[in-house]
């Protein structure tokens, strides 16, 4: 970004004053000329106070990204402060901040919130995800070994089917499944949501692990094979091991789908001691006054698990998300 | 790869045990045929290591002959035994049960029960199948408006989203300071639930104590301030804005994994021809990023379709004719008011609008061969 350099910080250098003469600059003639040192640091104090400045462009880039980080992250900061000031503050704005006191009751009453106390509501949540994380992460590469290295008859077929799920709306196995499940005894049950979910994720799962596996050089599987490893043997010791990163990113994205989801628990948990935390958000809203107090108190309860899992493994998540695309 | 060494080391040990069960074998002795198809599995073997697991195994046949090749020799029921698709069944038939039951089974059963006319408190009747609930959707003016809001909120989310995505990419691709805490920052309400965003925004665009009126009140543009939630005109509006504030983040990371791939020639070549960095971005970048854009606005309007969270949390399953979209539509059918056929209609025609979206993608990977 040197030729958007501001005057000032060019006056100071040296380098500016010998490219002058040449006819592009300097810029690119001069990518060959490679120093045979490293650039002495001859600079006096003012040259280097003037270049840190940033010029006009970068100062607006800042602007511009400070901007829209503090509008993304200005509703985390209103919930916070909501949740820790009693109601006859934050209703004329949470954002006066004379006379503040600060209370955990909010998240006294959220935690034991009548219809469907807090307490309870995220420990069926944390019933239902971990299973269906932990099993769908099993399931998924175990399915996604022979569609990145097997040939075997249905291939393609199975593979559509997989593709068709991507499309489907979650609507669309409600029905379906409301029926199935009373038949089977398991509505509005742990069991039965956890099933519905593993089922769910597995298509995409299995075709963001495939795609990892297909990255996987072969030889590594033929050697073992030469040593004759058989195909359980190959999937136990090279494939779950190699595949471990993706298996992370699988973790964290599926949590995150699982502990967020709201229509599955909406229509299949049905009694109020099985309600998870998204369904029981909505409820506190009353009918006469809102006690956004509250309301805030169990939005940050409810969101407080997904977002430290995505700020430790950020890295997993964001590589499973361009990846879940890039296929 | 493997060095000459360890293949040749591993060839030997393999010839061994062919030997090995040979001679453990009665008559130790094969046709014509299958001496030369070994030569040839040999050779075979050594190049792909494919199938060399099946020939360590020797599999004895009552005529004692070893079948090296099950496929060409034996009938379906072998074929089916040994041939690389049992043992690939073993991976994955246990998930595609699971899913066979839950999604595929659920997605027949709701086309079957679309096709009757149950409703209210029985059982539904499998007798006789029609179309009827399809023709009664043409009549719903709650449809048609359920239908056209669904297509403007695909449309016009996904073009936001894009939009800002990019834009976010660009400005954190300009090698700022604390490049991931802004990245970190805008990606954070994409792990949100979409519950706890209708409630951040619900509570914002409230008329009185909301933050958006009282800002849009200091700045002196209280003809601005409204009543976002309920006033028809912007209720959808609101609705992609906060959804497009929850996605944007994710638009901006497929974005910025495409522009790293893009090499720092093209941008240098573009100043050298004197273009401006706007005409830069969008004549000759852009159209580079044309692959992520793709993809990415295929995942946006498949969850757009899916935007019911949102709305419902919201609006309740009742947002009314400018904001219902076809999965509360389908929601308040099937399970507020018992009208289930009618309600598995309204899913399928939700799958169609979505497989119109995803098909036209899948074809065309399918048929460059990226699948």
């Amino acid at each position: 970004m040197t030729e958007d350099d501001s005057p000032q910080s060019r006056a100071g250098t040296d380098r500016d004053d010998d490219t002058e003469a040449q006819p592009d600059g300097g810029r690119y003639l001069s990518v060959k000329e490679i120093p045979e040192t490293a650039p002495t640091t001859d600079r006096t104090w003012q040259t280097r106070l003037v270049d840190a400045v940033p010029t006009k462009r970068r100062a607006l880039t800042y602007v511009v990204a400070i901007t829209v980080a503090v509008l993304w992250i200005v509703p985390f900061i209103g919930l916070f402060m909501a949740s820790l000031r009693p109601l006859s503050e934050i209703i004329g704005g949470w954002w006066h901040v004379e006379g503040m006191t600060i209370t955990l009751e909010n998240y006294y009453q959220a935690w034991n919130y009548s219809t469907a106390p807090m307490g309870r509501a995220l420990r069926n949540t944390f019933i239902v995800t971990i299973p269906a994380v932990l099993v769908v992460m099993l399931l998924g590469v175990m399915a996604a070994y022979p569609f990145a290295r097997f040939e075997f008859p249905l291939k393609t077929t199975l593979f559509f089917l997989i593709l068709l799920v991507m499309a489907a709306p979650p609507e669309l196995v409600a029905m379906g499944n409301y029926n199935s499940l009373q038949e089977i005894g398991l509505f509005d049950t742990y069991m039965g949501l956890i099933l519905i979910h593993i089922g769910w994720g597995l298509g995409w799962v299995v075709l963001f692990l495939r795609n990892y596996l297909l990255g996987i050089p072969e030889e590594l599987e033929e050697a073992a094979r030469i040593d004759g490893a058989s195909r359980y043997q190959i999937f136990r010791t090279i494939i779950l091991p190699l595949s471990t990163p993706a298996l992370v990113s699988v973790a964290v994205i599926q949590f995150t789908w699982v502990w967020n989801a709201f229509f599955f628990p909406l229509v299949f948990m049905r009694s109020p001691e099985l309600y998870l935390a998204p369904q029981v958000l909505p409820l506190m809203r009353g009918r006469v006054q809102v006690e956004w107090g509250m309301i805030a108190a169990g939005s940050i309860m409810t969101m407080a698990v997904p977002v430290i899992l995505f700020l430790v493994l950020e890295r997993y998540y964001k590589r499973g998300m361009v990846a879940a695309v890039a296929d | 790869m493997i060095d000459p060494l360890s293949r040749t080391l591993a060839r030997t040990r393999w010839l061994h045990r062919r030997i090995r069960a040979r001679v453990g074998r009665t008559d130790g002795g094969g046709s014509e045929r299958s001496r030369r198809e070994e030569t040839e599995r040999n050779a075979k073997s050594e190049t792909e290591g494919q199938s060399s697991t099946d020939d360590r195994r020797p599999r004895p046949r009552p005529d004692g002959r070893e079948t090296v090749r099950a496929v060409e020799t034996d009938g379906w029921l072998a074929r089916l035994r040994w041939s690389a698709g049992l043992q690939a069944a073993i991976f994955w038939v246990p998930p595609f049960v699971l899913m066979g039951w839950f999604v595929y089974g659920a997605i027949g059963w709701n086309f079957l029960i679309s096709l009757t006319d149950w409703s209210g408190l029985g059982q539904p009747q499998y007798e006789t199948f029609n179309l009827e609930m399809y023709a009664r959707m043409l009549e719903d003016r709650s449809f048609v408006a359920a239908a056209r809001n669904t297509v403007v909120l695909l449309i016009a989310f996904t073009g936001a989203a894009l939009g800002i995505g990019l834009l976010l990419a660009i400005l954190v691709d300009q090698g700022i300071r604390f490049e991931n805490t802004f990245r970190t920052i805008y990606l954070l309400p994409m792990s949100l639930s979409f519950v706890v965003t209708a409630i951040f925004w619900a509570w914002m665009y409230n008329p009185e104590t909301g933050m958006i009126n009282v800002v849009l009140g200091g700045l002196g543009a209280d003809a601005l301030a409204m009543n976002w939630m309920s006033d028809p005109r912007t209720k959808l509006f609101s609705i992609i804005l906060a959804l497009t504030w929850q996605f944007s983040g994710y638009c901006m990371i497929v974005y910025l994994a495409g522009l790293r791939t893009i090499p720092d020639a093209h941008y240098e070549a573009a100043r050298v021809d004197g273009a401006s960095t706007v005409r830069m971005y969008w004549r000759v970048i852009l159209p580079q990023l044309q692959a992520a854009t793709t993809s990415a606005a295929i995942v946006l309007m498949v969850f757009s379709l899916k935007a019911f969270d949102f709305i419902f949390v919201m609006y309740g399953d009742t947002p009314g004719p400018s904001a219902d979209i076809l999965a509360v539509m389908m929601f308040r059918e099937a399970f507020s008011r018992t009208n289930w056929a009618y309600g598995s209609a309204i899913a399928m025609v939700l799958f169609l609008l979505a497989l119109a979206v995803i098909a036209p993608y899948i074809y065309m990977q399918y048929r460059r061969g990226e699948l």
